[in-house]
This record gives C-alpha cells, sequence and structure tokens, in this order.
C-alpha cells in the first residue's frame, strides 16, 4: 500500500525547494539593500564586518571575549537556578505544606517578566556582574521550578504504587522511584530556561553592559554601525544554537529510555 | 471440603466507598468475606469495574477499608512482602529489564552482586535472557508483563497479587502466558490471587474461582474446576464448566 | 453538619497557611527599608508601593502619562503582535506540518530566525519601522510568531497516524485529512502554542519599551530607573505582572470554550 503510493507520487526533490527559499531570502535581502543609500547592510557587508570584526576589537575587548563574558553570566546564574530550582520544584510538588505555603507567592511572582525586573535590580545591585546574573537567574528559576513542581505533582500512580509495593521507603519513593520519573520533564524546563536565560542576558546586556553579546547589539545601535548589529544576530544565534544541541545531546546521555522507538 | 487446608489471608465483612467531588458516594465492596489458602491458585473474577482492583489495594495496605479486617497467617507483612503484577505493567521506564527486576531487593538494601544473581536466575525463569539490559518501552508486551512477573518473584514473597495481568496482551500471547505463570507458580510455590475478568482464563488457571457480584461487590459464587492441569480449553468438561460460570456471572451482572 | 464545620475550619487554615509566606515577606520587606538596612532610595516600602500606585492612577508625574495611559498602550502594542503572529504562525504552522513542500521551503528561513532572541531584533526594526509603534508590533510579531508556528506545526506532527488511516479508508481527500483529522488534532497543541506566545509577547514588549517608547509600563519603569523612583518601578512590576496573569487567565477561558474534549491536567 505505502509502496504503491511512494512510486504512483512523481518524485519532488524537497530539497532543492529548501535551497530555492535560502536563496530567494538571501537574494531579495540582497536586492532590497544593494543600493547605497541603504540603511541594512547587505549580506556580504554583514560578513566582511564579521571578518573585521574577528580581527579587531570592539570597545577594546575582541570579539570572543563579548561572547564568553555573556556565556559565563549564563552559565553561573543558570547552574545556581538549577540546583536552587529543582530543589524548590521538588519541595513544593512533594511536601503538601510546604505547597500550601510557597506555591502562592511562587504563583504572584511568576508572571512578571525577568526582562521587568531590570530596573529595580540594577537600582538595588548597581552594574556589576551580580545584577545581570540575577536577572538571568530569574528568567531561568521560573520554568524550572514550574516543570519540576508538575512533574513531580503528576509522577504516574501506577508507578509510585509500584514502588510502594516493592517496598521502597519514603526516602527512596522520592529519590529513586518520583524523581527519575520527573527527569524527562526536569530536562524539558532545562531547556526553556536556557533558551529564556540567553534571551535574558542579551537584553540585559543591552541595557546595562560594558560587554557582551548583548553590548556589541547596543554599540551598533549606537554608532549606526548595523553592520555590526547583524553581525551580533548571527553570533546570538549561532551560540543559542549550539547550546541548544548541546542539551539535546545531553538529553539522549541521561535518558536513553526516552530515545527507544523513536 | 477445602476447609482442612491452612488460610494464609482471612478477609472477613470488608467494605469500601469512595467519594468523588460532588459528594457522591459509591459504594465499592460491601461486607466482602474471603479465604485465601496457602499455595493456592485463587481466580478472582468478576465483571469490568466491580471493585476488584480496590480489594487488592486493601490486602496490600495501599489502602485501609472503611469496616472489616484482613489477616495474614503469621502477622501482617511488611511492604515488599506481598508480590504485585500490576495490570499496566507499571514498570519502571528509566531501569533497564534486570535493574525493574531487582527494584525490591534494592529498596532493602540487598547487595549488588546477590541481587543481579537472583534477578538473573528470575529472567531466565520467565525467559527473558538477552534481554536484560533492554529497557521496557523496547519491549512487547508480552514482554514487559514478564518482566513484571520476574519483578513480582524477586520480592521472594510467598503471596502473589496479580491484577488482570494479561488484560492488555492478544490472546495468542496470552495463552503462552497462562502456561508460563503456572510453570512458574508451581515451580516457586506460591499463594497466588489472580484477577480477571475473563471466564476462559479463569476456569484454565484457577485451583478455585470466586465470582465478585458488581458493585457494591460480595462474593456471590464459588467454583472448584477439579480438572487436571494443563486443561484443554476444547474439551466437554472445560466448556461445560465454563457455561456453568458464563449463567451465574450473567445473573451476578443484572 | 459535623463534617461542614470541620471542613469549614480546615478550608480557613489552609487559607491562612497560603497567605502566610506572602505577609511575612512583606513584613519583612517593609521592616528591612524602615530599619534603613536597605535605603529607601533603592527599595520602596509596601505602604509606599501602595500609595504610589494610587496616586499613579490620577497624576501623570513623572512620566506624562496616568498608569492606565501606560497599560493601554503596552496592550495594544502586545495584542496587536500577538493576534498577527497567531493569524499568520498557526495556519503557516499547519500547513507546514501536513504538507511537505511548504515545509521544505518555510523551514530553512524560519531556522535562521529561530535562534534570535526577539529582544536583538530592536535595533534592526528601528532602522526598518522606525521609533513608532510599527518596529515595537513587529518586534512582538516575532516574538509571538516562534512559538504560535512551532507548536502548530508540532501538533499536526503528532496527529496519531491511525486516524488518517481511518480517514483514508473512509475515502477522504488530503484537505479533508488536514482540515477533518491533522488540525483538531492539532488544536491543544496549538493553544499550548498560543499561551507562549501570549507570555512571550508580553516579555518582549517590556524589553522593548525598556529600550525604547515614550509611553507603555516599560517606558514608566525605566523613566522611574532614571528618575530612582523605585516606588514607579515596583508599581510598574507589579501591573505588568498582573496583566500577564489576567491575559493568560483570559486565554485559558477561551481554551475552554473552543476545544471541550481537551483534558485538564489540573
Amino acid at each position: 500500500m505505502k509502496k504503491k503510493e511512494k512510486t504512483a507520487k512523481k518524485f519532488t526533490p524537497y530539497w532543492l525547494l529548501s535551497i530555492l527559499a535560502l536563496v530567494l531570502f538571501f537574494g531579495g535581502w540582497y536586492v532590497l539593500t544593494a543600493s547605497p543609500d541603504s540603511i541594512i547592510p547587505t549580506p556580504a557587508d554583514v560578513v566582511v564586518r564579521f571578518f573585521e570584526v574577528l580581527k579587531e576589537p570592539i570597545a577594546n575587548v575582541p570579539l570572543w571575549e563579548h561572547i564568553l563574558v555573556s556565556l559565563r553570566r549564563v552559565f553561573g546564574a543558570f547552574l545556581a537556578a538549577a540546583v536552587l530550582g529543582v530543589l524548590f520544584g521538588v519541595l513544593l510538588g512533594w511536601f503538601k505544606t510546604f505547597r500550601k505555603i510557597f506555591y502562592p507567592l511562587y504563583n504572584l511572582l511568576r508572571p512578571i517578566p525577568p526582562i521587568a525586573w531590570i530596573p529595580i535590580i540594577v537600582l538595588l545591585f548597581g552594574i556589576g556582574e551580580l545584577p545581570k546574573m540575577i536577572i538571568v537567574f530569574i528568567g531561568a528559576f521560573t520554568p524550572i521550578v514550574f516543570n519540576t513542581y508538575s512533574a513531580v505533582l503528576m509522577v504516574d500512580p501506577l508507578v509510585l504504587n509500584a514502588g510502594i509495593v516493592l517496598g521502597a521507603n519514603e526516602r527512596q519513593l522520592l529519590f529513586q522511584v518520583a524523581l527519575p520519573d520527573c527527569i524527562p520533564s526536569i530536562i524539558a524546563g532545562l531547556k526553556t530556561a536556557m533558551s529564556i536565560a540567553w534571551m535574558c542576558v542579551v537584553a540585559a546586556e543591552m541595557i546595562v553592559s560594558r560587554a557582551g553579546v548583548g553590548f556589541l547589539i547596543n554599540r551598533g545601535m549606537e554608532n549606526s554601525d548595523t553592520a555590526l548589529v547583524m553581525v551580533s544576530m548571527v553570533v546570538i544565534a549561532a551560540v543559542s544554537a549550539t547550546i541548544t544541541f548541546i542539551l539535546n545531546k545531553l538529553e539522549e546521555v541521561l535518558c536513553p529510555w526516552l530515545t527507544i522507538g523513536k | 471440603m477445602a476447609d482442612n487446608r491452612e488460610v494464609r489471608i482471612k478477609i472477613r465483612n470488608l467494605k469500601k466507598s469512595f467519594t468523588d467531588k460532588k459528594h457522591n458516594t459509591l459504594q465499592v465492596l460491601n461486607g466482602l468475606s474471603l479465604d485465601v489458602y496457602t499455595n493456592e491458585f485463587l481466580v478472582i473474577l468478576g465483571p469490568g469495574q466491580c471493585g476488584k482492583t480496590v480489594l487488592l489495594n486493601l490486602i496490600l495496605g495501599l489502602d485501609t477499608p472503611d469496616e472489616g479486617t484482613i489477616e495474614f497467617s503469621g502477622g501482617t507483612p511488611a511492604k515488599g512482602e506481598v508480590g504485585m503484577v500490576f495490570q499496566r505493567y507499571a514498570l519502571f521506564p528509566w531501569k533497564t529489564v534486570i535493574q525493574n527486576v531487582e527494584a525490591c531487593p534494592k529498596f532493602h538494601g540487598v547487595d549488588k552482586a546477590k541481587r543481579r544473581e537472583e534477578a538473573k536466575a528470575l529472567i531466565k525463569l520467565v525467559g527473558l535472557e538477552g534481554f536484560e539490559n533492554a529497557y521496557p518501552a523496547a519491549l512487547s508486551g508480552g514482554m514487559k508483563q514478564r518482566v513484571g512477573i520476574a519483578r513480582a518473584y524477586a520480592t521472594n514473597a510467598d503471596i502473589m497479587l496479580m491484577d488482570e495481568p494479561f488484560g492488555a496482551l492478544d490472546a495468542q500471547t496470552r495463552y503462552q502466558m497462562q502456561d508460563e505463570i503456572l510453570k512458574i507458580w508451581q515451580s516457586k510455590m506460591t499463594t497466588v490471587v489472580f484477577v480477571t475478568n475473563n471466564i476462559e482464563e479463569a476456569v484454565t488457571l484457577g485451583d478455585r474461582i470466586v465470582l465478585l457480584g458488581n458493585k457494591p461487590s460480595v462474593v456471590v459464587n464459588e467454583f472448584v474446576p477439579n480438572m487436571a492441569r494443563p486443561r484443554n480449553n476444547l474439551s466437554q468438561e472445560f466448556l461445560e464448566f465454563r457455561n456453568v460460570i458464563a449463567d451465574k456471572m450473567d445473573l451476578a451482572l443484572t | 453538619m459535623r463534617i461542614g464545620k470541620k471542613d469549614l475550619l480546615r478550608k480557613l487554615g489552609d487559607f491562612l497557611l497560603s497567605i502566610s509566606a506572602i505577609v511575612i515577606l512583606l513584613i519583612i520587606w517593609q521592616i528591612v527599608v524602615e530599619a534603613g538596612i536597605i535605603s529607601e532610595r533603592k527599595l520602596a516600602p509596601p505602604t509606599k508601593v501602595v500609595t504610589t500606585f494610587i496616586d499613579k492612577l490620577t497624576n501623570t508625574n513623572p512620566d506624562g502619562a496616568v498608569l492606565m495611559e501606560h497599560f493601554w498602550a503596552s496592550l495594544k502594542l502586545t495584542v496587536m503582535g500577538f493576534v498577527l503572529a497567531c493569524v499568520i504562525g498557526i495556519p503557516l504552522g499547519l500547513l507546514m506540518g501536513y504538507f511537505k513542500p511548504i515545509d521544505s521551503f518555510v523551514t530553512p528561513i524560519f531556522e535562521i530566525i529561530r535562534p534570535i532572541p526577539p529582544i536583538a531584533w530592536i535595533p534592526v526594526m528601528l532602522l526598518l519601522f522606525g521609533i513608532g509603534n510599527g518596529s515595537k508590533v513587529a518586534i512582538i510579531f516575532l516574538a509571538a510568531l516562534v512559538p504560535a508556528l512551532l507548536n502548530s506545526y508540532a501538533g499536526v506532527k503528532r496527529t496519531n497516524p491511525v486516524l488518517i488511516n481511518v480517514a483514508k479508508t473512509a475515502g477522504a481527500s488530503k484537505k479533508q485529512i488536514f482540515l477533518e483529522v491533522c488540525v483538531p488534532s492539532a488544536v491543544p497543541m496549538v493553544f499550548t502554542g498560543v499561551k507562549n506566545a501570549l507570555s512571550s509577547a508580553w516579555m518582549t514588549l517590556v524589553a522593548a519599551e525598556l529600550v525604547s517608547a515614550s509611553v507603555g509600563l516599560g517606558y514608566m519603569i525605566q523613566n522611574g530607573r532614571t528618575l530612582s523612583r523605585c516606588d514607579i518601578i515596583i508599581v510598574g512590576m507589579l501591573m505588568i505582572g498582573v496583566s500577564g496573569a489576567i491575559m493568560s487567565g483570559l486565554l485559558s477561558l477561551v481554551e475552554d470554550k473552543v476545544a471541550p474534549w481537551m483534558v485538564k491536567t489540573r
């Protein structure tokens, strides 16, 4: 049945369509911006600017160090958010009294977007490394807590019963039955958190910073150096895509039982 | 006739009801009394939702009855001292076959070498050699339930509860598993309480068959198929016995 | 009746527990500021936040608009960008999920845009659409487009193949299969996407207003920062949080109406 269908359909090389789309995208971009008085640089300008940026530092800091500065902020805050977020999420999900006391507070603060915290954090903590990391922390903490909490609350009761019947004590039930069951959701939360963290660092650096990829965008904007803005965008996207790729690989390694039959 | 046998579980006047969010009370068990004899293969037969799982949960101590008692000869067992095979397998998806089987000894702190050895023997017994390191997601339904059975027997308990363990399997696999479970039961000498809604399965397996009525559940009838094993489900004797139960079951449903 | 009284007592206890953390936090906050542990110039006490909130309902100082004007300005832009993103993103995502040529054509471009945080678009959008509302709507549009499209796409992709085969054996055309089987199957995922799109839109708007605006809640708190008016910042933050919560609440109500067959997890 399936085979017949395949041969009946005429063969369409779909990848040609993908190539066509990319050609149209970059071609269109080039055509629209080719005139000398265009305010937006052409793709070629962006590539040229990229190699310039590779060679000459911006604000006395080379490109790779800008990236490193941002990454350090993201990872420092993300690690803290991961540890504390999973802990808080488990406490919320597993202990009823803890949930009753702290869930309303968490729920009250949750809808405030991390970026809206920037002004007050800057006012409270100044413009050093700490305020940026706090903002990234807030951004990452919320989804990690939420995913962990819902996962713990929704552990398959059948699996829990199996644990009880097999003689797991309360501690074993939490650490050896409930938590392993939650790992996929927790990892999903970490992935969401990472992309929000990355966005937060860009935002925080755009608003107050002297280094980092967000700062590069801001510098480009201030100097009307749009090619620099776009180079920064490409760099930000590339780093973000790399992080996502690494997290996906990590998920495969940590949860081998999830990839079976897919 | 069986009264001279040793009673392993004595259930008396068990009542259990549940209240939903709209404050409707549903009486699931209404004064159920039952004896389970040592080393017998007892089948509890009942229609769809007649509280069989509730009964097993009460025996396991996962839930407490509103009224009535459950007594075990030799005292109430702790958790992990009664084996349980679940209808929907309830395997730990993040554990491999062998890790699932050795879950109970691991919870009880048995050292790794010893529990591995026992788990391997059980895996061999249920015919899953070569699949020790597979994850449950990679197994068929029948194989998953073999893991479930091995995991239950790894408790070394002398009572095994089985909640419609073959309910989700296809007919062919089901017959095969019925043969296997009888073999395992005979080799391990345990008391089995086997819940099913399938009359043929009940007649194939049971030393004794207890028929439960619809909610609220009580024991309506008891049957003893005095047939030698393996029982041929096409023999005259088998079919007649089956029909007798089927008639009673229809009555129980109305 | 005795049970009723017991229930009432338990509910009262639960209620007290549930507000305890919030109340204690407020008290500590007040004390910390009153005792001068944190300067009042850096953190306004809760009482001050309340008075500023009431004052800001009618007072246009220091940012030229009363609270509700800021709120409406922000809401208007968010809704515009969000609705635009849904109107384009959902159908496109659904079509991409079912029709391979569309998928092959759109995916490469989408994959280029996707990893760029919407905030990073701000300078380019300012150049393209000027510093008015157009650029902000465009940024919000991008922010909301990604989750709306992605989830619709995944929703169609995850249609149970058995249902598609049922439709096929019943003689349904490709168009019918798409409209009658794939689209309804995708509805729950679409809703997840729409919810994510809304919160992403709201967050991005705040960011855009922090960077460049002359009205709006984001502008209000940014202006509060330049003037060191922490009370206004906190009022703005709370307003942003409450509005976001109300919007997603309304969306959940719509969800119940549109897809009543969906099983609620809680």
